[in-house]
């Protein structure tokens, strides 16, 4: 009878060096901590939308956000609301917003009641922008916040 | 004589496993909340029509700053009748500088007038506008200005904190 040599149980391993590995992982940490964000806000920028940039370093708050992108359509909190140059949108905009005001009015505990970002293409104009400004000021929004993208 | 040797003990090897699943928690934590592209604010105030009670006197002099956003100039306007006291052209290629500069000195003789009205017309891009208020606010790297206010001395942290915008009326 054949005895089968087990050489599986003889082989011996090295023990892994994972010093490479830490020093992989400790360069990823310091990347990281670099761009990590303590703002209150977070924004998922919807398509066709620069930002412009700025010196400014007040870090965002939260509150409702509304953004116009280069095609003129805006969004309220990510939802498609329009297209600015059609007929009705910016009315449909003043209703959200009214909703909106009321809402965070009456929900005492919401910080930024009458607070509104605006996120807006860098290529758009003064007349567009406005729209949106004085529609959101209509609709109880005194205070806009331009969000903008820092300069490194 | 000899001297007797030290014996060393042998140190057991550190475990990292713990130290690891650690790490890679935190990794995870990090990648989820990094934000690529660094998010700040520019805080407007909508366009007021009256501020000041009826019955409050106003000031003998208030500034009134207005800075008229044109394609290819900016004029600055103060006071109640709005007279013009600058004006800069864009082509210049010092113009942000000397606008810059000009609104320092004008804030220092007005330490309590911290609002800025701009008032662009309807073509000027927005990017334009953004440049406008960070020269109208954006202290200079190494520049401390301390003003005597009605309430006692006060650094600054933007030359004017309170920005207005406002349509130009083009008629």
């Amino acid at each position: 009878m054949k005895i089968r040599n087990n050489s599986r149980s003889r082989l011996k391993f090295d023990e892994l060096d994972i010093t490479s590995l830490l020093d992989i992982l400790v360069i990823l940490i310091v990347f990281l901590l670099k761009s990590f964000n303590d703002s209150d806000l977070s924004i998922d920028l919807v398509n066709e939308l620069s930002l412009p940039y700025s010196m400014s370093r007040v870090g965002a708050e939260d509150g409702l956000i509304v953004q116009v992108n280069k095609k003129y359509n805006v969004f309220i909190n990510n939802e498609l609301l329009g297209n600015l140059k059609d007929d009705g949108t910016l009315s449909q905009l003043k209703e959200n917003l009214l909703k909106y005001y009321k809402d965070r009015k009456e929900n005492s505990k919401s910080a930024g009641g009458e607070l509104v970002n605006l996120v807006f293409d860098q290529d758009l104009q003064y007349k567009e922008i406005n729209e949106i400004m004085k529609v959101s000021a209509a609709s109880g929004f005194g205070k806009y916040k331009l969000i903008i993208q820092g300069v490194e | 004589m000899f001297r007797k040797k030290r014996e060393i003990p042998d140190l057991e090897k550190l475990n990292l496993v713990p130290i690891m699943d650690a790490v890679f928690i935190f990794i995870f934590f990090l990648l989820f909340s990094a934000q690529f592209i660094k998010i700040y604010e520019i805080e407007t105030n909508a366009p007021i029509v009256s501020e000041v009670p009826s019955d409050e006197k106003l000031e003998k002099d208030p500034l009134n700053l207005v800075v008229k956003i044109y394609e290819r100039k900016l004029e600055l306007l103060k006071g109640i009748d709005q007279e013009i006291f600058e004006t800069y052209f864009t082509k210049d290629e010092n113009y942000k500088e000397e606008l810059k500069a000009k609104l320092i000195e004008v804030r220092k003789q007005h330490p309590n007038d911290d609002y800025i009205i701009l008032s662009p017309i309807s073509v000027i891009p927005y990017k334009e506008i953004i440049k406008i208020i960070d020269i109208a606010q954006k202290i200079p790297k190494g520049e401390k200005i301390i003003l005597d206010t009605k309430r006692g001395k006060k650094v600054l942290t933007k030359i004017f904190s309170q920005l207005v915008l406002e349509p130009l009326d083009e008629n």
